[in-house]
């Protein structure tokens, strides 16, 4: 459990000293969301037609984008070969590292998700379908943009590689996803959609570890 | 299964092997491919509601099912070759994926053309040809990420990691992708889902779905080689092999 | 036979552009895939020919050296 917290607190720190990594991603979201605004015209009904999708693509780009730095730094000084090395390295303690990219990156693109549903002037009830989906779905996204990252950590400049990787793997989740979101705008139950994004998360978290360790175990040689 | 398999871990021992495979395999499935395709084309009688247009099945739907099998097949090598540490596993995820890449292309390609003459337009978001659409690119990220390794070695093996996490995804996104169009669903028609067929129609079908998945083999053994060969150029048995000229 | 003229095969019944497009175009996937592995083995077999003949000529010299 130490090693756990160590981890997570080290995560924690590196982002605070280099605070670009995580706000970089965060005006590329608000970006891209008021991109489509202006390219399709400022009509409110078609803006709340097409909000929930193109507010989770943004989530989803956005989310690739920090994937590329996860394992980066620490391959390129060295640590990341500590860390194979170290008697602890496990699942948990690749648990623990994406869990921290989790609190760092996904956590902050939910707290700035209302400003983005304002902006596409979504109704109240599809907000909180909107923020319910990213709470249970990012973390999906996460630990499958891990492996990704942890396949081409290796590899010179890989952000367009990386978005090949993971972008097919992402589908499910912005599908049922802005399902949920279009099922709240029309008053509809949605405890289902989420139900199965909680499910696709609860799977990605036990599963992606092993794939993540085994990719880092190929890079690092 | 490693003792099963070990033999076939010397390079030479896999390389004769293959050889008498790709005979069989080349030829059977040529010889299927042309007596499926032109009973398909010539000897079956056309379809009540699509005219002649339907003979497109013949190649679609063979292509079709064989880029699925190929996938399930090359992450079937990637477990083999990560488990039991066989490199020669990690070597065929890598000579299916462009095979698979291609049949995935040309299950597109003819749903595309097919779609023409009985939807109007060539592209509907149809729930088939979207799930091939993604198939495809899963292909082409196993094929991007071994070619962006420097050392081949680790990016078969990083290719086969991605094959298996790709694996367990193609029937979730699927599924979520069939749901996603009877969600949405518009002005589409499944054409393609034929209640019954008529065993006249349904013979060059399976000649052909079974052809079709002799050739992938074939090809696939094909590469295999030509990759052994490339990576065991300097090795005693290649050129013993090549003197008796196979 | 479904058709009673050639003509009538080539037509496939106004359909004949989406059919013979379609087999055109796989066809021709498949030459293509057939003939890159082809070519590559006769890179690779070229390739193992010279190297072997690189290996005998440093041989022959060694050997004349030798006798030199």
């Amino acid at each position: 459990m130490t090693v756990w917290l160590e981890t997570m607190r080290r995560e924690t720190l590196l982002v605070m000293r280099k605070k670009s990594d995580v706000l970089n991603p965060l005006v590329f979201y608000l970006l891209v969301i008021s991109l489509f605004p202006l390219g399709v015209g400022p009509a409110p009904e078609t803006l709340a037609r097409i909000a929930p999708g193109v507010i989770w693509v943004a989530v989803l780009l956005s989310v690739m984008l920090s994937l590329e730095r996860l394992f980066r730094d620490d391959y390129r000084d060295g640590s990341l070969e500590q860390l194979l090395l170290s008697p602890h390295v496990g699942a948990g303690l690749i648990l623990a590292k994406i869990l921290s990219h989790w609190l760092m990156v996904c956590v902050p693109i939910l707290i700035l998700s209302p400003l983005a549903a304002l902006l596409m002037g979504v109704s109240p009830p599809a907000l909180v379908a909107m923020m319910l989906s990213l709470l249970v779905a990012t973390p999906a996204l996460s630990m499958i943009g891990a492996v990704g990252s942890a396949l081409t950590v290796g590899v010179g400049r890989s952000g367009v590689l990386l978005s090949l990787l993971i972008l097919p793997l992402f589908i499910p989740v912005l599908i049922f996803a802005t399902a949920a979101i279009d099922a709240a705008a029309m008053s509809l139950p949605y405890l289902g959609q989420l139900a199965l994004l909680a499910a696709f998360s609860a799977a990605a978290i036990t599963l992606t570890p092993f794939a993540v360790l085994a990719a880092l175990k190929i890079s690092v040689q | 299964m490693f003792k099963w398999l070990h033999p076939y871990a010397k390079s030479e021992n896999l390389y004769r092997l293959s050889g008498k495979f790709l005979f069989w395999f080349g030829w059977l499935g040529t010889i299927g491919a042309i007596i499926g395709t032109i009973w398909g084309l010539a000897f079956t009688p056309a379809d009540y509601q699509q005219g002649d247009s339907f003979r497109i099945i013949y190649l679609h739907v063979p292509t079709a099912m064989m880029s699925m099998s190929g996938y399930l097949g090359m992450a079937i090598a990637a477990f083999i070759g990560t488990v039991w540490q066989q490199r020669h596993a990690d070597m065929t995820v890598i000579a299916l994926a462009p095979v698979g890449a291609v049949y995935t292309f040309l299950a597109l390609f003819t749903g595309a053309v097919w779609g023409k003459p009985t939807w109007g337009t060539y592209w509907v978001w149809d729930a088939r040809l979207t799930s091939e659409l993604i198939l495809l690119f899963l292909y082409l990220g196993v094929i991007a990420l071994y070619y962006a390794y420097e050392d081949k070695r680790s990016g078969a093996r990083a290719a086969a990691i991605l094959a298996m996490v790709g694996v367990i995804n193609v029937p979730i996104i699927h599924y979520s992708v069939v749901w996603w169009n009877s969600l949405h669903q518009g002005a589409t028609v499944t054409v393609f889902e034929k209640p019954k067929m008529d065993s006249s129609m349904l013979w060059p079908l399976l000649i052909n779905i079974v052809a079709f998945g002799l050739i992938l083999g074939a090809l696939t053994l094909m590469r295999l080689r030509n990759d052994l060969l490339m990576k065991e150029g300097h090795r005693p048995w290649v050129k013993k092999v090549l003197e008796e000229g196979r | 036979m479904a058709f009673e003229s050639f003509s009538a095969f080539i037509q496939m019944g106004k359909h004949g552009f989406y059919v013979w497009l379609s087999y055109g175009v796989g066809l021709l996937a498949f030459a293509a895939i057939w003939g890159h592995c082809l070519f590559t083995r006769a890179k690779i077999v070229a390739g193992v020919k010279d190297l072997e003949a690189r290996r005998q000529r440093r041989k022959t010299t060694q050997q004349t050296e030798r006798v030199l």
